[in-house]
This record gives C-alpha cells, sequence and structure tokens, in this order.
C-alpha cells in the first residue's frame, strides 16, 4: 500500500490494527511523513468545519421556482397524470404524426405506381431499390427463348 | 412474534425519504419542499465549495432540485436520494465551471488576472466573505470567525484544479468513499486516490499560508 492510501485510509479510520501499528511505527520513525499527515489532519478538519451554506430562504426560492414551470414540466414528476414525461408518453405523442406521415407515404407511392410509365409492372419502390422492371410474363417469354 | 418496532408506527414528524418522495410524485408539493430542506446543507456543501458562494451555486443549488422535481418518476432508489442529488449537483458544478472557464477565456486576459486565470485550471474566486451564508447559534464574534474560516477554506478550495476540487469534495465534505467517488466523477479508484492526495499537499500549504496572512493582518490591525 501507498504511503498516501495510507494516510487517507487512516484519516478514514479504515485500517486494520496491523497496518494502524505500522503506520504507528512510521509515523514515529519519519518526522516528515507525521507532519504530513498531520498536515492532512487539519486539512480534513478545516474542510469539515468550513462546510458552506446557501443564504437563508433557499427552500422558498426553489418552490418558487417549482411554481414557476410550465403546466408540462409540473405534470412530469407526476407519472400517474396526463402528459407525464415518460417513454410511453413520449410515444403517444408521436405516434399520431408516425401514423399519418406513414399513410400519406403509403397513398403517394400507390399513386405514382399507378399513374407512372411502367404502370403497376414497375412500382416505386423497385425504383427506388434498382430493382429491374421486369414481368413475370417476360420472365416466362425469356425463359423459353 | 412481532418485534417492538413492528409495533411502533414510524413518527408523522420524520417521514422517510421513500415517503415524501412517494407523496411529492402525487403532487403534494409540501412533500417536495421537505425534501429541499432535509438535503439543502448536502448539496450547498457540494456546490458552493465546487463554484464558490454567489449566484452560480444558488443557481445550481436550485437547479439541482428542480431537476429532482422534473424527473422524480425516475430515480429509482438504486442509489441513497442524498447521493442521488449529490451526483446531480457535482455534475451540475462541472458543467458550470465548465461554461465558466469559456467564458472567463473569452472575455478576461490572462496576463490581466493575478492568479494566472484559468490556463492553470483554476476559476476566479467567488465573491467575498459576506456571500456566505452562516447559520450558527454562536454569538457575533463566533459566527464572524466561523464564516472567516469558511472564507479562507472556499478560497483554498478555489486554488485547487476543478478536477482535484471535486474529489475533495466528494470526498471529504460530502462522505463519500473513493469507491463512490470514482462510480460518481467516471474515474479510476487509483485516480481518486492520486488526485486526492495531491489535492492535500495543496490545501495544507494553501491553508497555511491564508492562515499566516490572517494572523499577520490581526496583527498588524
Amino acid at each position: 500500500m501507498r504511503d498516501e492510501e495510507r494516510l487517507i485510509r487512516s484519516l478514514d479510520g479504515e485500517l486494520s490494527d496491523s497496518e494502524a501499528s505500522a503506520l504507528r511505527e512510521r509515523l514515529l520513525a519519519d518526522r516528515e511523513f507525521a507532519a504530513r499527515r498531520e498536515a492532512w489532519e487539519t486539512v480534513r478538519e478545516e474542510l469539515g468545519a468550513g462546510r458552506p451554506g446557501f443564504e437563508p430562504g433557499f427552500r422558498d426560492r426553489v418552490m418558487a421556482r417549482v411554481g414557476d414551470l410550465p403546466a408540462e414540466d409540473r405534470h412530469a414528476a407526476h407519472p400517474d397524470r396526463p402528459g407525464a414525461e415518460s417513454l410511453y408518453i413520449h410515444l403517444q405523442r408521436a405516434f399520431p404524426r408516425l401514423a399519418a406521415a406513414c399513410l400519406i407515404g403509403v397513398v403517394a407511392l400507390g399513386i405514382y405506381s399507378l399513374v407512372g410509365d411502367a404502370g403497376l409492372a414497375n412500382s416505386a419502390v423497385e425504383a427506388l431499390l434498382g430493382i429491374p422492371g421486369e414481368t413475370l410474363e417476360m420472365a416466362f417469354a425469356l425463359g423459353s427463348v | 412474534m412481532s418485534s417492538m418496532l413492528d409495533r411502533v408506527p414510524v413518527s408523522d414528524s420524520t417521514p422517510s425519504d421513500e415517503m415524501l418522495l412517494a407523496d411529492a410524485r402525487a403532487g403534494d408539493e409540501r412533500a417536495f419542499a421537505a425534501i429541499v430542506d432535509r438535503y439543502e446543507a448536502r448539496v450547498a456543501a457540494t456546490v458552493v465549495s465546487m463554484l464558490g458562494p454567489g449566484d452560480d451555486a444558488e443557481d445550481v443549488g436550485q437547479e439541482t432540485f428542480i431537476r429532482l422535481y422534473r424527473y422524480l418518476d425516475r430515480y429509482r432508489g438504486d442509489a441513497s436520494l442524498g447521493t442521488y442529488l449529490t451526483r446531480i449537483a457535482m455534475n451540475l458544478s462541472l458543467t458550470a465551471l465548465r461554461k465558466r472557464k469559456r467564458w472567463f477565456s473569452r472575455f478576461v486576459s490572462v496576463e490581466s488576472t493575478p492568479g494566472g486565470g484559468p490556463a492553470d485550471g483554476r476559476e476566479p474566486a467567488g465573491p467575498g466573505l459576506e456571500m456566505i451564508a452562516v447559520d450558527s447559534d454562536e454569538g457575533p464574534l463566533g459566527r464572524l470567525e466561523q464564516a472567516e474560516r469558511r472564507h479562507r477554506v472556499q478560497q483554498a478550495l478555489a486554488d485547487l484544479n476543478p478536477d482535484h476540487r471535486a474529489v475533495v469534495v466528494l470526498r471529504w465534505m460530502d462522505g463519500f468513499s473513493t469507491k463512490e467517488t470514482a462510480a460518481a466523477l467516471g474515474i479510476p479508484e487509483g485516480t481518486v486516490m492520486s488526485r486526492l492526495s495531491r489535492a492535500m499537499d495543496r490545501l495544507a500549504v494553501t491553508l497555511k499560508e491564508e492562515d499566516g496572512s490572517s494572523k499577520g493582518d490581526h496583527d498588524a490591525g
């Protein structure tokens, strides 16, 4: 175990009896190490004593902000209410738009397929995927050649 | 056979975190206010130590609780509420420090700052002694001494690199273990140890210097 780790664990009171005994011996033998430990102990005490706080009225200021939150955010804290911010709610909101977009897409593709030059033989999907506009009839014809 | 504890109802005056959270989720704002009361000091220790006293710390402190409120349904109780809030507070503080550093480097020339500015990883010190809230039963002199002590600690912490400061704050002020600190900051435990030991050496020097200078001031006065 490194010296620093030993010092930190000693400040935490986590050393075993044998480790604590070894540390005591080391502190007696090495004045510089002992001074370092003392300095660290002082720092820790100072940090503990110097715990800062907010100015009075912090709770009221937070609650005022809670009161100012938009209705959607206020409801987000309560999943059992409408508008709760959760994956389920997000999906619920997105679904009608997605469904409408899909319907429009299907209708558009259908119209394109019906009125396009190749008619039903060459759908928009086939054109997009680069599939040749061969019909079953043409395939038979090629097979019989 | 039921134990004594089973028969004694939990006191209404000290509801558990779980009870307060359940009530807050159901829309009881008084329950949420009670959570704020309970964890205000803990969140303050994190954000004020990281950012220094002032508006930034107040904003981040408020934002910590607003985040909790907005995402109450996401808190599953994997960590204690105090640990959860400390993590939010630390993440928001580190983000605020990055923003502050960007702003500082954009608008203030490094040469104009006696401490060397952000080039050494530090940021400008926060406001002075008057901004540190003092909550003590001691008399005016005791309160002043405590405020001075807090101010000295704040100055010493502000002198640290933010990465090192985060480790000190989590380990010594928030009571996180080395393992919890490593998890909260996303760094290995060995890095926590090395940053902590370097920070402790530096703090020891800074606090000693400040102690000497404040004694000098008193002697001169």
